[in-house]
């Protein structure tokens, strides 16, 4: 059988694994829930948010400082968790945790799973200008693995974009040999004075491979 | 079937009905294969001989969001021999049938990143 991956994020205390509090943890119905990157966007909705809400409740560019967008949440849209609540905040994310984003798989793989991103599900370009405009390098998604360390305080990450920056999941220490939780922390930071404000979606994806 | 093995002794290991079930696991490790039939999406077979170990597996892609999200998508296979001290990697499109050819060093991060339970033996030295 193929192995299976299961996407997670952490709702309670990112200082736990998923093994040791899996009621910590959102499983994410990869085909309605999504992630919301925000500043002001409330925790625990009862409705899905709205675009307006979004829009006012979006980061704002800094003249002078890069910008990490202040919070990540899920949007659940089965919202049947701790109440009947939309949105959840991910504990943990862009800060010194390692607990953040669990990638669950059910197997080995053959090679190490890797996170990547793209302009869409084609995962041909990226040239939004959340993802550098076609420079990977430049990228305002920032990753970092933590399966087996936490990242650091103040963490940089490596800028994902494409096929060439990419985030491997397992510390670049190869394939999984067995049914593994992997751990990724994520973060957003927008440069200072960027010129070209923007509500942008771009597709977040797990590549990985199995016999 | 994805593909037929032709093992030394004459017998043969036909592989899964799908990249989903691909029955790689399968292939006893007590006998060497000879030939790997590997049936690519065009109909028309790969056929490869004279090797020490070979390994196959299928690359999938899981969406988070957007328009294909949730779906597990497979856009390639590979294959890899390893003929001597060479390493020849088999990168099929599944989409297309386009195959590239690929010469992998040893010691790359490639080779040694594989999962080393997956290789299955070959009848050459």
């Amino acid at each position: 059988m193929a192995t299976a991956l299961l996407v997670r994020t952490n709702i309670v205390d990112a200082d736990v694994t998923y093994i040791t509090a899996p009621a910590d943890y959102i499983t994410m119905d990869l085909t309605n829930d999504y992630l919301i990157w925000s500043k002001l966007l409330a925790d625990l909705m009862t409705h899905e948010p709205t675009a307006d809400e979004l829009n006012a409740a979006a980061e704002v560019i800094d003249p002078s400082l890069a910008v990490t967008v202040t919070k990540c949440l899920l949007m659940d849209y089965s919202h049947d968790i701790g109440g009947s609540y939309y949105t959840h905040l991910v504990k943990g994310m862009g800060e010194n945790k390692k607990f953040v984003y669990c990638f669950s798989f059910d197997g080995a793989t053959a090679t190490e799973p890797q996170l990547e991103t793209w302009d869409s599900s084609a995962h041909s370009t990226c040239v939004k200008n959340v993802l550098g405009i076609g420079v990977p390098a430049n990228s305002m998604i920032r990753g970092v693995c933590t399966t087996t360390t936490l990242p650091g305080t103040g963490w940089a990450g490596a800028s994902l974009a494409g096929a060439s920056n990419v985030l491997l999941l397992n510390d670049g220490l190869g394939a999984i040999l067995t049914a593994t939780d992997l751990y990724a922390n994520l973060k957003i930071v927008i440069p200072a004075a960027f010129s070209t404000p923007a509500a942008e979606t771009f597709v977040i994806c797990v590549r990985y491979t199995y016999v | 079937m994805i593909y037929q093995i032709i093992f030394d002794n004459n017998e043969v290991f036909n592989g899964g009905d799908s990249l989903f079930e691909t029955k790689w696991k399968e292939i006893p490790e007590d006998k060497k294969i000879r030939t790997i039939i590997y049936f690519i999406p065009t109909q028309a077979g790969l056929i490869l001989s004279n090797f020490k170990r070979i390994y196959h597996y299928v690359e999938a892609v899981k969406d988070l969001n957007g328009s294909e999200s949730g779906k597990i998508k497979i856009e390639f296979t590979y294959l890899i021999i390893q003929r001597n001290n060479k390493y020849i990697q088999y990168r099929i499109n599944q989409k297309s049938g386009d195959i590239e050819v690929n010469i992998l060093e040893k010691d790359s991060r490639y080779i040694t990143g594989l999962n080393p339970v997956f290789w299955k033996n070959g009848n050459e030295n």
